[in-house]
């Protein structure tokens, strides 16, 4: 606390930063539940064929990010043995009251549509095995072995209907994390109606990224051929919310910029001083301006589809390192000025410790070893069930 | 299409139902029916710029009473230095609870003044606001306190509050913050900080009654609020705030 | 109907969760949490206030200090300190109280007056200040040594 270096005047109970690098991952990780699940809608209710090959994995993945959403959470809390007051004693009046009930209704949502979209998968597995690895699928089916044409048909209904429903919850979940930071007037870097909308476009954007990249990984992983259409379609999808993302991100600080109310000088010196990287450097130009004049040439004009691909999956990584870098630069940064406007603090995460980057960094990683998890139980890339599920 | 739309119907169907057993639960198991006590704002703080001597007096005093930790204050007081080419400089060493020490300045000083700290104990306060747990409330009395017994740290309180007063307790790991002494106002005593200062630059008491200290300079003086364009209305009020003041 | 079966006990799955997160409220949540005045403003424990009332003061004010101390009241009262309290500068009630060999925190270093006495540019002009110790030595005789402390001449209970 002592070697935290400041500049100019600072309310004595500023200098902390509160909210530490937790924050930043927790609304990450919720985006990308939030665009992952928009991918999977598409295929599902839009009807998006060419998304067929990662339609099932966008729904997998989601369900894996969706279950650690709230662990940094955790890690941050002052008690976390308290955490279910949220839910015991919610009070409505604040935006965060309503975390609990939106992400245990997401979650459930979320877990029916896999189950029903798996249970074909899961009662073929508990028919085929036998001994402890049977006894285990038998309750993954809930004991119902009915995969009947009749029984799939209404799976067939539910799971529509669950993705459907689906598209407006993964909006509320995380427009409603925008909400949070939007909502505050105490903070003119946070406090502006175009935040719950710039969230839940990084969202969508980074969701989509991550797929991309995770389809890429595990088709290298299991060395079968990508399938460029679906890719191709990714891409401009990615590119289509990545224009209207960047493009509110702008529009937020020229407003800002060109009100010039007494706060701006404040924020124009953190922006300059304090986020020189993240904000200017990764927010701004690197991981902005490249993969949207990238993409749209991947988009839009003739090549080879392996360049085509390398020059998308390139853009997805640095899609992803935009958003990260977005979160950071909205969560720190609005707590590196002083209320008073006449000073700055700083932060830079400890490696070690509760609140430190190696915990950030193993919960990022949860999900993923979720997803291989996933997938030696129930394969995700199989072919031959995706058809059964949808026949 | 006929098909679909009796499986919409009966999906809304449910959804109304369960929602209103939902509903029904939550108000059948504990802490819904409770007989409503009227908040009424019944103190005032009165913080008078002009007799403020910055003694830090009152900051040490409120660090014992109440136990603060090191490093983080319910009560401060922030010096303001302003010179002839119009810079304003603002300071406050360990929050002032050492006193100051006079300063070196660029060119002639214009006016310099100190200007105590403390929670507002706003009327609409917003930290109250946005607790998601109900850990933080207004008495019956109209003192904005928190119950470290059921506040989860997440220091949204501590975001949401316009003046700094807010800070997570290092020990007890929830949202701490100046409480007027509540504990001290509710046997008769004023606060700690008001008992020690010299000056009388503070005071604080029941708006209601002649013969508190504040009645009169309620009614006589012309008072000022830090941040009125929050919304907040706090009930901690200035006399001689000057406009470098946020 | 019998193709529903699946479903019937998915449902039963999730009707016995929110049972059970209804049974773990009621056990969870303190008799005395709800509204008490405005929801917005008063959606709280209702024994937390009680609970935070009931805290020694360890400040308890002059009046309580003079019933042992006549003496000094005497000359504190009418004097020019009268509205410094004797905690200001003595520390408080309660430290004194709980201290075995009850003596008082008494400082009479050059530091303890100029905390308040120190000149300041920020210090109300009327309030009496002393720019520098050595030269207010000089102004007010030559005969006064370096060295001296402030209640060699200033009675601090009425330092005028």
């Amino acid at each position: 606390m002592h070697d935290i270096i400041t500049s100019g005047f600072l309310f004595p109970n500023e200098i902390e930063v509160h909210w530490s690098v937790m924050i930043v991952l927790y609304p990450y990780i919720t985006g990308l539940v939030a665009g992952a699940f928009i991918v999977s809608s598409l295929y599902h209710v839009f009807g998006k064929k060419e998304l067929e090959p990662i339609a099932k994995f966008s729904l997998v993945g989601a369900f894996c990010f969706l279950l650690f959403a709230c662990t940094p959470l955790l890690f941050h809390l002052g008690h976390p043995e308290r955490a279910f007051n949220i839910m015991f004693t919610p009070k409505f009046t604040s935006a965060m009251s309503g975390f609990g009930y939106i992400y245990s209704f997401y979650l459930v949502l979320v877990l029916l549509e896999i189950w029903f979209v798996f249970r074909p998968a899961i009662v073929q597995r508990a028919l085929e095995s036998c001994g402890i690895k049977k006894a285990f699928y038998w309750v993954l089916a809930l004991g119902s072995s009915d995969v009947s044409d009749e029984a799939l048909a209404i799976d067939h209904k539910i799971i529509s209907v669950l993705a459907a429903v689906g598209i407006p919850a993964a909006c509320v979940l995380h427009g409603y994390v925008g909400f949070l930071f939007g909502s505050l007037k105490s903070n003119p870097w946070w406090s502006t109606p175009l935040m719950p909308v710039i969230f839940l476009l990084s969202a969508i954007v980074s969701g989509i990224a991550v797929l991309i990249v995770c389809y890429w990984v595990v088709m290298v992983v299991q060395k079968k051929p990508v399938d460029t259409a679906c890719l191709h379609s990714l891409y401009k999808y990615l590119w289509g919310f990545f224009i209207l993302d960047l493009t509110l991100e702008v529009l937020e600080v020229l407003t800002m910029f060109y009100e010039a109310h007494e706060e701006w000088h404040i924020i124009a010196r953190m922006l300059t001083q304090k986020l020189g990287f993240s904000y200017i450097f990764l927010q701004m130009a690197v991981c902005s301006v490249i993969p949207l004049v990238l993409l749209g040439f991947v988009s839009l004009k003739k090549m080879s589809e392996i360049t085509r691909n390398k020059l998308g999956l390139i853009c997805s990584v640095l899609i992803l390192i935009q958003v990260l870098a977005m979160r950071w630069n909205v969560v720190i940064g609005g707590q590196l000025f002083s209320k008073s406007l006449r000073g700055l603090t700083s932060y830079s995460p400890t490696f070690l410790g509760r609140e430190g980057l190696l915990i950030a960094l193993i919960l990022f990683a949860l999900p993923f070893v979720t997803m291989y998890i996933f997938n030696l139980i129930l394969p995700v890339f199989d072919k031959q069930e995706t058809q059964e599920s949808e026949s | 299409m006929n098909n679909d739309r009796r499986e919409f119907l009966k999906q809304t169907g449910w959804t109304v139902l369960g929602g209103s057993v939902y509903i029904t639960l939550f108000s059948l198991l504990p802490g819904s029916s409770r007989a409503a006590t009227a908040t009424q704002h019944l103190y005032a703080f009165i913080v008078d710029t002009e007799k403020c001597i910055g003694c830090g007096k009152c900051v040490d005093a409120c660090k014992r009473e109440n136990s603060v930790p090191e490093d983080f204050y319910r009560t401060w007081i922030e010096r303001y230095t302003i010179l002839e080419d119009g810079t304003v400089t603002v300071d406050s060493p360990k929050g002032g609870s050492a006193g100051f020490n006079p300063v070196k300045t660029a060119g002639p000083v214009e006016k310099s003044f100190f200007v105590p700290k403390l929670c507002n104990h706003c009327r609409n306060p917003n930290c109250v606001q946005v607790c998601p747990v109900g850990a933080t409330y207004v008495t019956k009395e109209g003192f904005v306190l928190v119950d470290e017994k059921h506040c989860v740290g997440c220091s949204y309180c501590v975001m949401a509050c316009p003046y700094g007063a807010r800070f997570v307790n290092p020990h007890t790991h929830t949202a701490d913050k100046c409480t007027w002494c509540y504990h001290r106002i509710m046997q008769g005593h004023t606060t700690a900080c008001v008992s020690v200062c010299p000056t009388r630059a503070r005071l604080f008491g029941r708006v209601d009654d002649p013969q508190s200290s504040v009645y009169t300079i309620l009614k006589k003086n012309r008072l000022q609020v830090l941040k009125p364009e929050t919304g907040n209305e706090p009930l901690t009020m200035y006399i001689g705030l000057d406009k470098e003041v946020r | 109907m019998k193709h529903y079966n699946h479903i019937i006990r998915c449902i039963l799955l999730l009707v016995i969760v929110v049972i059970g997160f209804f049974i773990a409220r009621g056990a969870l949540v303190p008799e005395s949490f709800g509204v008490h005045g405005t929801y917005t403003y008063g959606y709280h424990r209702g024994d937390s206030a009680a609970e935070q009332a009931d805290r020694y003061a360890l400040y308890q004010g002059s009046t309580k200090c003079i019933t042992c101390h006549a003496e000094q009241s005497l000359l504190w009262q009418p004097g020019r300190h009268a509205a410094v309290s004797c905690e200001s500068c003595h520390g408080n009630w309660q430290a004194h109280n709980n201290n075995t060999s009850a003596t008082i925190e008494k400082d009479n270093s050059v530091e303890t007056c100029m905390l308040c006495h120190r000149k300041l540019n920020a210090r109300p002009s009327t309030f009496p200040q002393i720019p520098e110790f050595g030269r207010h030595l000089a102004d007010q005789d030559e005969q006064l040594q370096q060295g001296m402390l402030c209640v060699d001449c200033h009675d601090p209970h009425d330092p005028m």
